[in-house]
């Protein structure tokens, strides 16, 4: 299970098309992932 | 499904003065170790990361789904019917239903020219890469006697009226 997150910064050069419009993602961008194995929520039957 | 136990903490930041090397990027990728509780890096220094991510340097080297639009065409045998065709497609809906990645395909005919077209809307190239791979073209070479071509165009904008969605990459 893995959550990756972004500053401002990358999203809003997602927002604007980068990468797929051929642009480049400016200084600044930062990315965070961080990863979990993952397990049933025995509680929930939504989870 | 909900988190269990830590397995990894990665970054990713880019400054091109301090990192020219590879193209403005680092990466650090920390394993954890829930036995001892600490932290072990994956690899040396930024290079280690560079050199998986140089695969999607067209992505300024950030692994990003882009959807694409996968053109495969190829020259159906002249004594087949346009039902005999038709019947082959259809015996492969099923698979390409299981296919996460796929978004739609459209099965094409065209009487006149003989051409089979299958038209994929994908949710990224390397899915396309993937299901397209030489077991897929042996299977055409097999089922039709020819060898498909492929066009691949990105697909930044996609509208639905069915779904009644507009999916934009930029949205």
């Amino acid at each position: 299970m893995k959550v990756i997150a972004a500053n401002p910064a990358m999203m809003d050069a997602y927002r604007k098309g980068i990468p797929g419009n051929g642009k480049h993602f400016p200084d600044g961008s930062k990315i965070v992932k961080i990863e979990w194995t993952a397990k049933k929520n025995t509680e929930s039957p939504y989870l | 499904m909900v988190p269990d136990t830590l397995k990894s903490v990665s970054f990713i930041e880019k400054d091109t003065k301090r990192f020219p090397d590879t193209s403005g990027w680092a990466y650090a990728q920390f394993l954890y170790d829930t036995a001892s509780d600490t932290f072990a890096p994956m690899g040396n220094d930024a290079k280690c990361g560079y050199a998986c991510h140089t695969t999607v340097a067209a992505k300024d080297y950030i692994f990003t789904a882009i959807m694409i639009t996968e053109i495969v065409l190829w020259k159906m045998p002249d004594d087949m019917s346009r039902k005999e065709i038709l019947n082959k497609f259809r015996a492969t809906v099923p698979a390409w239903q299981g296919n996460p990645n796929l978004v739609h395909k459209a099965f094409l005919f065209d009487e006149n020219s003989r051409r089979g077209v299958g038209v994929y809307l994908w949710k990224n190239i390397e899915a396309a890469k993937q299901a397209h791979g030489p077991a897929f073209q042996d299977r055409i070479k097999s089922v039709f006697g020819a060898s498909p071509e492929f066009q691949y165009f990105d697909a930044p904008i996609v509208l639905d009226n069915t779904a009644k969605q507009v999916i934009d990459s930029a949205a």
